[in-house]
């Protein structure tokens, strides 16, 4: 499986396609959004994602029982509605933000929350679409997405085996077959032991997508440890400096240690290679090096072959070790001396 | 002298007149489990014989290697 989100090709061949999650940390500052952009093409990122909706996107401007205000945590005196108010990146900027990170060779897309913000992404020409954990479950909204017909990157935060199975289906019932599964924990940070990133596996093996993950630990190894296990899109949350007044700041990564975790990726993948049993041109030498066997003790004419006058020694000039044995049941054709390596032609039958 | 004796006394390094009945890995020095190897090799090369694992793993003494070797139906007097 492979296919192209812009002009960059996503597949088990290609390196991983790392995408810096741009969220809510320009803390609704538009200069801020165009330094984190800068800084996120110098960290070494494929892609920056953006957010497309407003709060009427996701909730509803009430207080009850079912829109309650948080009590605790990061978000505590504010409902849901207040949050996104404060998260949103709003719409006008967006079509400038994408230009600009074009612009630094980066490719920009967005996850589109409503109907509408896909019509306005559709408008801009993303060349990918993301689902949301929270909006796999939203199937007319994942078809719209799937409808128009570019890569869809979904994350599996909050999906059973059933969701996940009725977004893949949905995508493909529009035609679309360009999909990403993203292992995800919706907890923010994530502890490690609810990642189960072993996941990245199975979603591959019963899904037969591309997979990536979308990170939310605050530890670059994770995204590591997924690459090697198959992902092939790291999406992880991009932020200038901690001390910003972000929501998601908890768990974003500051340019440097975004740049660390590319570049770790980066070589991680050169590591990993590809299946090979072909030597190397430096392996082949250093197989000359490897063990050979060789008359350690001075053999007569017709004398036998034995485990004291025969040893396994380097350097790889005489019989393979594996001839041991046989050479038992061998006798010498002429005088043979200590440190001559081993050759069928010098010997015989018993 | 039969043919046995005269290759297991070449491989232990022992003289052909040490190689009695009695004669056993836990009373020979030089009868270690590389020796041990090869005297299943060049047994099964001589006689043209093949020694199963179980065969392998009870012919430590000159007993049961006679003993084994006859079942095989292999002629020690005469050598082969």
């Amino acid at each position: 499986m492979e296919f192209k989100i812009a002009n960059k090709k996503i597949g088990d061949q290609y390196p991983c396609f790392i995408v810096a999650e741009l969220s809510s940390n320009h803390c609704q500052k538009y200069d801020l959004a165009v330094k984190t952009i800068k800084a996120i093409a110098k960290a070494g990122a494929d892609a920056v994602k953006l957010q497309t909706y407003t709060s009427d996107s996701l909730s509803l401007n009430i207080k009850n029982k079912y829109f309650p205000i948080a009590k605790e945590g990061l978000w505590k005196g504010m409902t849901d509605y207040q949050v996104y108010q404060k998260a949103f990146t709003p719409w006008d900027w967006q079509p400038k933000l994408k230009k600009l990170a074009e612009s630094l060779g980066l490719i920009c897309f967005s996850a589109p929350y409503d109907n509408q913000a896909v019509e306005f992404c559709a408008k801009m020409k993303m060349p990918a679409y993301k689902v949301g954990s929270p909006e796999i479950i939203d199937m007319p909204l994942i078809e719209h997405m799937a409808l128009q017909g570019k890569p869809m990157i979904i994350s599996t935060g909050v999906a059973n085996l059933n969701d996940i199975n009725l977004a893949v289906k949905t995508c493909k019932n529009q035609g679309n077959n360009q999909i990403v599964l993203l292992k995800c924990s919706c907890a923010y940070p994530t502890p490690l032991e609810e990642l189960n990133l072993n996941n990245i596996i199975a979603l591959k093996k019963k899904f037969k997508t591309i997979v990536g993950l979308s990170d939310h630990t605050l530890s670059s190894n994770v995204a590591l440890a997924a690459v090697v296990l198959g992902a092939r899109l790291v999406e992880k949350h991009f932020i200038l400096d901690r001390k910003l007044p972000s929501q998601d700041k908890d768990f974003s990564l500051e340019p440097a240690e975004f740049k660390n975790m590319v570049e770790s990726i980066r070589e991680v993948e050169k590591a990993l290679g590809r299946v090979n049993y072909q030597f190397t041109a430096n392996l082949q030498a250093a197989r000359k090096g490897s063990r050979s066997l060789f008359v350690v003790k001075d053999i007569k004419r017709r004398g036998r072959l034995t485990s004291d006058n025969i040893r396994s020694i380097r350097p790889g000039d005489g019989l393979a070790p594996k001839y041991f044995k046989k050479v038992l049941t061998k006798k010498a054709k002429k005088d043979l001396k200590k440190g001559t390596p081993l050759k069928w032609k010098d010997l015989q039958n018993l | 002298m039969e043919r046995l004796t005269k290759l297991i006394a070449e491989i232990l390094r022992i003289s052909e007149k040490e190689i009695t009945d009695d004669l056993s890995i836990n009373n020979t020095d030089t009868w270690d489990s590389l020796k041990h190897m090869e005297l299943i090799v060049v047994i099964e090369e001589t006689f043209k014989i093949k020694l199963t694992t179980e065969e392998i793993v009870i012919m430590v003494n000159m007993k049961a290697i006679k003993q084994i070797l006859k079942n095989k139906g292999v002629n020690i007097k005469n050598g082969d």
